[in-house]
């Protein structure tokens, strides 16, 4: 006798795509009827992924502030001293130096730039340090695009200087009165005009940035015999930065480095030499501690606690694979729910910080898509722990009390 | 037709021969050693027997949530032992309806939505499958608590809806495994004669693992197992001293 008889249309696919529909409802409301479970599953993964989005976007914006000269400078290749080991610690070189790399073939430009700390006084008498940046007089190469005030070539103008929005918000805050275009600094006392104030990415230093020409920027400094900190370099056309890297550095003996790979080199030397991805590795591990042990476990359990109701729909005729697909989805959905919530407070708080601009906050579509894989990775590995029982599970079980 | 089938009944569940054992620890261990029995259309018939007897085991291999070892079971025509595992899903799911000792509703949904299972499994549309429920809810006389969750219930109400969702979807054969072993007395012998009353007619075999001898009158043959064998088939008066 066949099993399936015509009267029955359990076979027929719009069959089962209804059991599949109705199934899905029902492992839903199991999950969502069941609050308080609900609640603490929803909670840890939330919690799991603030921690991890936060800290880790609090890390990416700390290794930002790290490169902050880097990305404000924005050039294809960097030419310095052999010891440089990241941005902010430059070693003097020859002025001569300079001449060297423009002799180089494949060379389209090269210009010079001075990096330095200043002491700049406020009218009110207090100091604050600054990041001084001297441009190339003549082409103003490094200078940010993004200018919030002012005009870039005021800087043609006697002691002229640009600071960047956050030295703005500073020297406002210290001098008690709003500071912009037109007021006067001192830097090692000679005069300095703010005729620009520019967007750029701060310095992990503390201070704002200043930049003017690379003349005056020496003049601003105590002087020495070797004032150049880079060469800034352009390829010419059907060069790569990486191949003129190569060859400024093997012909010159200067180290040299396109703009990516010096971004990077700067990045892994704080990695090297700081405890700042230890302290938000840590935090970042507790996230995934956290929703592991939570959410995990109250997963487990949430499945564990269900198995004999499990057992009575298998024994009803839910066959394995829709009772998996049921578990599954009811992971995927306190997942999906729980990395929502805790991306919302992430974003939440870094809208926060954004606003004050302390602490950095900078989160790459990498680090959601990384958190959710975390996530999901956490109520797979709960899932399928728990779905492991649940094969074993035998439907003849749900007879025995 | 109908009164003709309750005057001839035809037996519709036969088992000969079925042996099943389990493996505890080093020793194996027979619970069924050589089954013969059979349950006629339209009938209750319950099975009776001391604890560790292979009740529960028989019941299960019955309603085709285990294989037996050696024997055939042939339920409506079904070669049991012979289907596969898609078969037995669509077997189950098609024909046989549940009544488990511990009610087994799932607590986070409402006595309705309980009920619809069944017949979502079958792939009936939620609609069809809401309405079968009510319909069959208010034949155990539940239909003003069809939102109400199990935990809202008592133990004979929770029992009824059991027998709700045991039936919502017209199966063949009604399993019940110790249905009044959780309810008082009174409650019990309400709820056996509920499912006769709603349950048991032609086309429909009722079987019943119980040990509660005060509702072994309802049987229309009572199955005695001991040992893992069937001791004897018997009508309730024939059993008396038992």
């Amino acid at each position: 006798m066949p099993i399936v008889n015509p009267a029955c249309n359990l076979s027929c696919s719009c069959s089962k795509n209804r059991q599949t529909a109705g199934m899905y409802q029902i492992a839903l409301k199991m999950l969502l009827g069941d609050r308080a479970k609900y609640l603490t599953l929803l909670t840890g993964l939330a919690f799991s992924t603030l921690l991890i989005i936060q800290q880790a976007s609090i890390f990416c914006g700390l290794m930002l502030w790290t490169t902050g000269t880097v990305l404000n400078i924005n050039v294809p290749v960097w030419v310095m001293d052999p010891k440089v080991a990241q941005v902010e610690d430059p070693k003097p070189m020859r002025d001569t130096d300079l001449t060297l790399v423009r002799s180089v073939p494949g060379v389209d430009w090269a210009v010079p730039l001075y990096r330095g700390v200043a002491q700049a006084r406020l009218p009110d008498g207090s100091f604050q340090g600054a990041l001084l940046i001297g441009l190339d007089q003549n082409t103003l190469i490094g200078a940010p695009p993004d200018l919030h005030a002012g005009n870039l070539f005021d800087l043609y103008q006697n002691n002229a200087i640009l600071i960047d929005e956050f030295g703005q918000r500073l020297l406002s805050k210290q001098s008690g009165r709003p500071v912009g275009v037109g007021d006067v600094l001192e830097i090692n006392d000679r005069e300095a005009k703010i005729v620009g104030v520019v967007r750029a990415y701060r310095t992990f230093l503390g201070g704002p940035y200043i930049f003017t020409t690379y003349e005056r920027a020496l003049q601003y400094v105590p002087g020495s015999r070797k004032m150049l900190s880079y060469v800034l370099v352009s390829p010419q056309a059907g060069t790569s930065a990486d191949e003129l890297a190569q060859q400024i550095q093997q012909q010159t003996g200067l180290k040299s480095r396109s703009n990516d790979d010096f971004w990077w080199e700067t990045i892994d030397w704080y990695m090297a030499n700081t405890g700042i991805p230890i302290s938000f590795g840590t935090t970042v591990l507790l996230g995934i501690v956290v929703g592991i042990a939570v959410s995990g476990q109250t997963f487990y359990a949430f499945v564990w606690e269900n198995l004999k109701n499990f057992a009575a729909l298998k024994a009803m005729g839910l066959s394995d694979s829709k009772l998996t697909a049921m578990v599954l989805l009811q992971a995927f959905t306190i997942g999906g729910l729980g990395y929502g919530i805790g991306a919302g407070l992430a974003s939440i708080f870094g809208y926060m910080t954004l606003e004050k601009q302390e602490p950095p906050f900078h989160t790459p579509w990498q680090l959601m898509l990384f958190a959710l894989g975390v996530i999901i990775t956490i109520c797979v590995i709960a899932s399928l722990i728990a779905l492991r029982r649940l094969r074993q599970l035998d439907p003849a079980a749900v007879f025995r009390s | 037709m109908a009164g003709d089938t309750l005057n001839h009944p035809r037996p519709v569940i036969e088992l000969h021969g079925v042996t099943k054992g389990f493996q505890s620890g080093d020793q194996w261990v027979p619970v069924l050693k050589g089954v013969e029995f059979q349950a006629m259309d339209g009938t209750l018939t319950m099975i009776v027997g001391p604890s560790g007897c292979g009740k529960t085991t028989l019941l299960s291999i019955i309603a085709g949530t285990l294989h037996p070892d050696a024997g055939h079971v042939r339920v409506f025509g079904h070669e049991v032992e012979q289907l596969d595992a898609h078969q037995l899903n669509s077997f189950r799911a098609r024909d046989v309806g549940f009544v488990f000792q511990q009610f087994h509703l799932i607590s986070t949904l409402t006595v309705q939505e309980n009920v619809m299972i069944p017949k979502l499994i079958q792939g009936a549309s939620e609609g069809a499958a809401a309405k079968a429920a009510s319909d069959v809810l208010e034949q155990v006389g539940l239909s003003h608590m069809v939102k109400r969750r199990p935990n809202q219930l008592s133990g004979g109400e929770q029992q009824r809806v059991a027998i709700a969702r045991g039936l919502v979807h017209q199966p063949r054969v009604l399993i019940c495994d110790e249905p009044t072993s959780a309810l008082d007395s009174e409650t019990g012998k309400k709820i056996v004669k509920l499912i006769i009353d709603i349950a048991r007619r032609p086309g429909r075999c009722l079987v019943i693992v119980t040990h509660d001898s005060r509702i072994y009158h309802y049987a229309d043959m009572i199955a005695q197992m001991e040992d893992g064998v069937i001791k004897a088939m018997q009508t309730p008066d024939q059993l008396q001293g038992y």
